[in-house]
């Protein structure tokens, strides 16, 4: 088999590396002698089980981003895209309804439609009801709660309700997009290379997959550490004990959901063990605050988006959820 | 022939992430991570690190002065990071951080949960928050017992595929049985079982293992017995596990791990009628290899 010489000299690098990479994890359990507290094991198996869990997750939402920054022109999607600023907010709320995503791989794609012309209140509705609104969500959390579908259709119902406020108030306060400027010159240094092959077009979304993960990634690695730092030194207990009120225990419950940092798939559990001791409406505080937003996916925003626009977004999200929660307990 | 140094570095990242997912599927250290339902799309992750691994190893080499990789030709100043800029201090700290959780991997062990976390989870409070030991009456029955959940953390999710009808003759069958042995399939299944239909379960027996887990105002007769439940990631795990009763005080220490035969007996809190177990017999056993429990995954079959 004859090769060219690049071909070559690639796949004995790659051969090389291999063999490199594998030697150092050969030493792995030559270090396991060293002495620390059992807590920081813990918090170091909590740190990697999130990771290990998000990045197939990330990954995917890379990659889905790359897709678009390579496939999808902007035409295209100014086609797709209502004029009207309303109907823009409901369709993309409805997009994200359907599109099962969770909420630390929607924010590269988010990135992705904002720099592609996708204005920043549409690129917000998808953002928010893409990881709440799906079919897993809504079996989970029907399950989670004794198979009752009140909590799923309130959670649905309810969470669209406020992704929709918000989307619609973001419109009120923001025109341009908001993204860092390095993102949008990105979007731009990239829009000659439309007229290629298909399978140069694959390379370049993967490549692009790359960056993008080098981009996010360490805002996901920051945002796992800190959420696992919680769950191993703040007592929840303590936090709870805080809240009996039917306003404190909501504000406790969406803290809650911010620190935690849960999967949108998985946190119907954690908030069903809260039943007895908080009334439904905090817990249902917990399952719309946490998919929307929360620690790890405010620092992933915050490596896209400007930090005065994060900063006010969260500010918007956590009064509009609490608001809008709190009436619904008085209609209760 | 140049070698970008950068574009080998990130390759190198992404290869050791590659290698390191793999190699928690080989050891089995996974299980210590994740529920194994979701163990095909971590591998589905490693799969693909591995091909944009492939696929950066192209950007590594420049040859002759064709360029494989796509360069920035406007002198706009204002790039987009590609990864072939010089390294400054910011880029040394992300790709720093990016390594860190391979390199914490590599050089810590993976600690299975006990019951110190389960202090720290608000999940405990279910079974625990509220336990409050009474005045030491020798009648056993009279202790006041914790004030738990009724409902909760239903566990009829995932894990062992049984179709929606099995699952319904499990839960029927707990009635007729005279001993609940409740393995590490069926024990959230149970568990939900046990706590929502208190009434009609007294008196039967039930065998089940689990750590130890106190907190401080239990009598000295009294401790919890559970397991963490993982629905996703250790990340969400909850404690589920029932309120034991001795008839002599209990010298056992917090984490040990125990078999028990016991009776499940009704005690009053707060108006609602919750369970514990009597114990009648307990052994200590070793820590299982697999300490969590999953729920369990019903097929909707149409």
């Amino acid at each position: 088999m004859r090769k060219s010489f690049p071909s070559l000299i690639i796949d004995s690098a790659i051969l090389l590396l291999f063999a490199i990479v594998a030697y150092v994890f050969s030493f792995s359990d030559n270090f396991s002698i060293m002495e620390l507290p059992d807590s920081f094991y813990h918090m170091n198996t909590i740190f990697l089980s999130i990771l290990i869990e998000a990045l197939p997750f990330i990954l995917i939402g890379v990659l889905i981003a790359g897709f678009i920054q390579i496939f999808i022109t902007e035409d295209q999607l100014k086609k797709w895209i209502p004029k009207n600023k309303y109907a823009a907010v409901f369709m993309s709320c409805v997009v994200g309804g359907l599109f099962p995503a969770c909420e630390c791989g929607i924010v590269p794609i988010v990135k992705r439609l904002i720099a592609k012309g996708v204005p920043i209140y549409a690129g917000i509705g998808f953002l928010l009801t893409g990881p709440l609104i799906n079919p897993i969500v809504i079996f989970s959390t029907y399950m989670a709660f004794g198979n009752d579908f009140e909590m799923a259709l309130l959670r649905m119902g309810a969470g669209f309700v406020i992704a929709l406020l918000i989307g619609i108030i973001i419109s009120f306060l923001f025109q341009t997009n908001q993204l860092q400027s390095h993102v949008t010159t990105g979007a731009i240094c990239h829009a000659h290379s439309t007229n290629s092959s298909f399978l140069e077009k694959a390379g370049k979304t993967l490549l692009h997959a790359v960056d993008e993960f080098f981009d996010m990634g360490k805002y996901l690695i920051i945002g796992a550490f800190l959420a696992s730092f919680v769950q191993v030194y703040v007592s929840t207990n303590m936090l709870v004990s805080i809240g009996d009120g039917h306003v404190t225990s909501l504000i406790v419950m969406m803290g809650l959901a911010y620190l935690l940092s849960l999967c949108s798939e998985a946190d119907a559990f954690i908030g069903a063990s809260f039943s007895n001791v908080f009334p439904k409406s905090s817990i249902l505080g917990f399952l719309i605050y946490g998919p929307m937003i929360d620690l790890k996916n405010t620092l992933m925003m915050l490596s896209v988006f400007r930090t005065k626009f994060v900063f006010t977004f969260v500010g918007i999200v956590t009064f509009t959820v609490f608001i809008v929660i709190s009436l619904l307990q008085g209609f209760n | 022939m140049k070698i970008n140094g950068q574009q080998l570095l990130r390759a190198t990242i992404l290869l050791f992430f590659t290698i390191f997912i793999f190699r928690l599927h080989v050891s089995g250290d996974i299980l210590k991570l994740i529920n194994p339902k979701y163990e095909t799309l971590s591998q589905l992750g490693a799969s693909l690190f591995l091909l944009l691994f492939l696929i950066q190893m192209h950007r590594v080499f420049t040859f002759g002065g064709k360029n494989e990789h796509h360069h920035h030709e406007e002198g706009d100043g204002h790039h987009h990071d590609h990864g072939d800029q010089p390294i400054n201090l910011k880029k040394s700290v992300s790709y720093i951080i990016i390594f860190f959780p391979v390199a914490t991997g590599i050089l810590l062990p993976l600690a299975s949960l006990d019951a110190s976390i389960a202090k720290n989870k608000g999940s405990t409070l279910a079974i625990t928050g509220q336990a409050v030991s009474e005045s030491e009456e020798s009648s056993q029955e009279e202790q006041q017992l914790s004030d738990d959940d009724v409902n909760q953390i239903d566990p009829n999710v995932y894990k062992n595929k049984i179709t929606k009808d099995e699952y319904d003759q499990l839960l029927t069958d707990i009635f007729q049985q005279s001993r609940i042995d409740m393995n590490e399939t069926l024990f959230s299944t149970y568990y939900q079982q046990i706590m929502q239909n208190p009434e009609q379960l007294q008196g039967t027996k039930v065998t089940l293992s689990g750590f130890v887990y106190r907190e401080e105002d239990f009598s000295p007769q009294q401790f919890v017995m559970g397991r963490f439940l993982i629905t996703h990631c250790v990340a969400d795990a909850s404690l589920i596990g029932f309120m034991m009763e001795f008839d002599q005080a209990v010298n056992i220490e917090d984490d040990t791990w125990l078999e028990v035969t016991g009776t499940i007996q009704l005690t009053e809190y707060q108006g609602s009628q919750l369970p514990i177990v009597q114990i009648e017999n307990m052994e200590t056993i070793i820590e299982p290899d697999q300490p969590y429990v999953y729920p369990i995954n019903i097929v909707m079959v149409e």
